[in-house]
């Protein structure tokens, strides 16, 4: 992260909404990214900001100004799963589906339909490896698991998107 | 290498996959930004005391009310009578409360009683 960030970090840590602002400008296209890969277009956008609303509360536990993206993202995926675990007991499988405004890509694979055939958890891991091309390491920091585990979480998305993708290509 | 094989499936995944990802947000970053700080709490708190003091006060009593709990009920009357008179090795004894003892003889199987005459 770079020295701009950490004034504004600390600026916001000090309750100076401005710059806190500029910190949600900054991170708002990479958080709301994330948050469509586990709950789907349609919440997406409001569980980040009800997560930067915790977030802006719980500032001064933030024990590093330079890992502000990090924690932002930790806070995100924790809603995220805690909303899409609510959405997986009171919806029906039929309706997950169409939680996607998101038109089918020309290759034929609908994107959103294979994710929610995985786990949340999975979906996250699968964005932070595919998408932001992280390592274990760092997925492992922004989901609180170990590294461990989000090889095994991968593993498994990747057995459950091969057989959906085949079958759905067929 | 085939092209059709499962490394090619992944692969088309994954390039569908951060199309997908690719796109916009409906909110633009400015106007989230306006929404996120209206939504705000009037300011930051530097360290939650107040949730730590009530926390505490919670515990206190807590505390508090088992140990007055406690000490009420070994202060019923007449849990002085709960002295227990000698008794033979083979006996035991339960006190169900301070006036109702309930006595187990330990024996043999079948040497004293319920056998067939």
């Amino acid at each position: 992260m770079n020295t701009g960030e950490t004034h504004l970090v600390e600026a916001a840590r000090r309750g100076e909404r401005e710059a806190y602002g500029a910190l949600v400008e900054r991170h708002w296209c990479r958080l709301v990214r994330l948050a469509r890969s586990v709950v789907g277009d349609l919440e997406a956008e409001d569980v980040v900001q009800d997560s930067l609303v915790v977030a802006w509360r719980r500032l001064p536990q933030l024990a590093d100004a330079d890992h502000f993206g990090a924690w932002t993202t930790r806070i995100v995926v924790r809603r995220c799963l805690r909303r899409a675990g609510f959405l997986r007991r009171f919806l029906t499988f039929d309706s997950v589906p169409e939680r996607s405004h998101a038109p089918d890509p020309a290759d034929g694979i609908a994107v959103w339909e294979v994710l929610s055939r995985l786990a949340p958890r999975q979906r996250a891991v699968l964005h932070l490896t595919v998408v932001e091309g992280m390592t274990d390491a760092e997925i492992a920091v922004r989901l609180g698991i170990t590294a461990g585990s989000v090889r095994a979480h991968r593993r498994r998305a990747r057995e459950r998107v091969a057989v959906i993708v085949k079958g759905g290509t067929k | 290498m085939s092209s059709s094989g499962p490394d090619n499936d992944r692969d088309r995944f994954d390039a569908a996959f951060r199309t997908w990802s690719d796109r916009q947000p409906a909110r633009d970053p400015g106007r989230a930004a306006r929404r996120v700080l209206a939504a705000l709490p009037e300011r930051s708190e530097p360290f939650p005391w107040r949730r730590m003091a009530a926390a505490a006060a919670v515990l206190v009593l807590v505390f508090f009310g088992s140990w007055y709990g406690a000490r009420e009920r070994v202060a019923v009357p007449g849990a002085t009578a709960m002295a227990t008179p000698a008794l033979p090795e083979n006996v035991m004894v339960f006190w169900i409360d301070a006036e109702t003892p309930v006595y187990f003889v330990l024996s043999q199987l079948g040497s004293q009683k319920g056998e067939p005459s």
